[in-house]
């Protein structure tokens, strides 16, 4: 934010009070944000394709674009601007229109707490981590809305499903964060990156024990929050067709997957920032090409995610249910009891 | 009255309506006893985290409207009877959505409010916690939140015990 400020300040000598600052400095990083997260998005259709082709011996989209189908995600977003928009008979209409638009901006909204680089961010709130979790949730709401919209038995349990799931793993999601606030003494997602300067050692993951834990418990929570295979029971194409979005076609379909994807690359996000240390470097405290570095991270655990969905098959419901609440919940109270004696303990020893 | 930063409130919201100059003329005089719970310059960091959120949820909304016109512009307009009733795997609809559903879905919904809430309380003293340590209130510190993480536990433990877990 600050530097936006600065380069609309500075380089095109834009003459901004505060309020004028605060309004165009936001509103460029927004758009950034929303360009970025939309780019990243329909990357990530192609990349899944192609990791999907090599994983079990074939190539993937390699037709259209020069590379290896490099342009496929762009013939895709064509065709499907071209298709019929279908809203059947029997659905609720206001709230088959609304669910799309729900859960598309429930996807964007937590962006504007991610922090990229030192002062790349477009809302430095002190209640970031938070307010990340609290918003992204809204996508639930979305589900149950457009499954119960659709006036499908298939989509209304596909819905039913994918609420029950997102619900309950969004507890062990929270809890497995709650050591690295104890650690950090902040919410604030800045203040988080910066307390794990100074080498791989220092970043939370591999902090102690507790907090490795912790991390393995909120990626695999994050992909079951996502809705990706091995947990992708709510769109279990040879039980429910195609879940909750089964009635849903074109643009209206297309806001769903974007924001499947857009999930995707936020929680992986999130866990960079959170666990391994944003755009700080593994050795010594120099900060270079932060941006990239932070992106980099964050590439490398989508693709982990990939592959994870790629390799595992799916789970049944009472193990998905099993997983979360008698182990992932159990486990992460017990993490949040061992970093507390272990701050308690270390601070006694460094006084 | 000095506030805390980490407060949450609307300051935000008054932020963009008052600022200390109006305060101080008498235009605003009886706002003044606002001024003491609203401080401005704390009114105005909060506007600083808050006034980015409105801009991305509208240009959430403005990017999710355009895709929608630019889609029903170009599309196609050719809607047809049975292309509007409801897939069944090609074959006529069999049965409405008056579906039941398993009790466990209910039970799920119950434990994460309980749940989802005991996470919500454990932030803020996950941000203190440091603090406290440092003000030499460790053993304080600990067996607070582990009162409170206990007795959720021991609804946990019943809860197993009983079975609701269990999805057969």
């Amino acid at each position: 934010m600050e530097i936006i400020t600065k380069l609309l300040t500075e380089t095109f000598g834009l003459q901004l009070d505060n309020t004028g600052q605060l309004v165009a400095g936001g509103l460029t990083m927004a758009l950034i944000m929303a360009l970025v997260m939309a780019t990243c998005a329909i990357v990530w259709t192609w990349a899944e394709r192609k990791v999907a082709g090599f994983i079990q011996s074939r190539y993937g989209p390699m037709r259209v674009g020069k590379y290896h189908g490099a342009l496929q995600p762009v013939a895709d977003m064509v065709k499907i601007l071209g298709k019929e928009d279908i809203i059947p008979d029997d659905a609720d209409k206001p709230l088959f229109v609304l669910a799309p638009i729900i859960i598309f901006i429930a996807s964007l909204l937590p962006w504007a707490a991610v922090p990229f680089a030192p002062g790349f961010i477009a809302s430095d709130m002190d209640l970031g981590l938070f307010y990340i979790f609290a918003v992204s949730s809204g996508a639930i709401v979305g589900i149950l809305m457009a499954g119960w919209a659709s006036n499908n038995k298939w989509a209304l349990y596909g819905a039913a499903r994918g609420a029950a799931q997102m619900v309950s793993y969004e507890i062990p999601l929270a809890l497995a964060t709650i050591p690295v606030v104890m650690r950090t003494g902040s919410l604030n997602m800045n203040d988080i990156v910066i307390g794990q300067q100074g080498g791989i050692f220092h970043w939370n993951a591999f902090h102690d024990p507790f907090l490795f834990v912790a991390f393995m418990i909120y990626f695999i929570s994050s992909i079951a929050e996502v809705n990706r295979g091995p947990f992708d029971m709510p769109e279990t194409e040879s039980e429910l067709v195609a879940g909750y979005h089964t009635e849903y076609t074109g643009m209206r379909f297309a806001l769903f997957f974007l924001s499947e994807y857009a999930n995707l690359f936020l929680v992986s996000c999130i866990a960079t920032a959170v666990f391994l240390g944003g755009w700080n470097l593994p050795v010594g405290n120099a900060v270079v090409l932060p941006g990239l570095v932070f992106l980099a991270k964050a590439v490398l655990l989508v693709l982990i995610q990939i592959w994870i969905r790629w390799t595992l098959p799916r789970l049944r419901v009472d193990q998905l249910m099993h997983v979360c609440w008698k182990v992932l919940i159990p486990l992460s109270l017990l993490c949040l009891l061992g970093s507390g004696i272990l701050l308690m303990v270390s601070g006694e020893i460094a006084a | 009255m000095v506030v805390d930063r980490r407060d949450f409130s609307v300051n935000f919201l008054i932020a963009l309506l008052i600022t200390n100059k109006e305060l101080a003329s008498r235009k605003y005089a009886r706002l003044r006893v606002i001024y003491i719970w609203f401080d401005a310059g704390e009114a105005a960091f909060m506007a600083e985290q808050f006034v980015p959120l409105l801009l991305v949820i509208s240009l959430a909304l403005i990017f999710a409207l355009l895709f929608l016109g630019l889609s029903y512009w170009l599309g196609p307009k050719k809607a047809s009877k049975l292309k509007k009733t409801v897939y069944e795997c090609g074959i006529p609809v069999r049965g409405g959505i008056e579906i039941r559903f398993f009790i466990r879905f209910f039970l799920v919904a119950l434990l994460f409010l309980l749940f989802d809430l005991e996470a919500v309380f454990i932030y803020p003293w996950a941000v203190m916690y440091q603090s406290m340590l440092d003000g030499g209130r460790m053993i304080f510190a600990l067996s607070e939140m582990g009162v409170f993480v206990g007795i959720l536990v021991v609804g946990l433990v019943y809860v197993w015990k009983k079975g609701a877990l269990e999805w057969q």
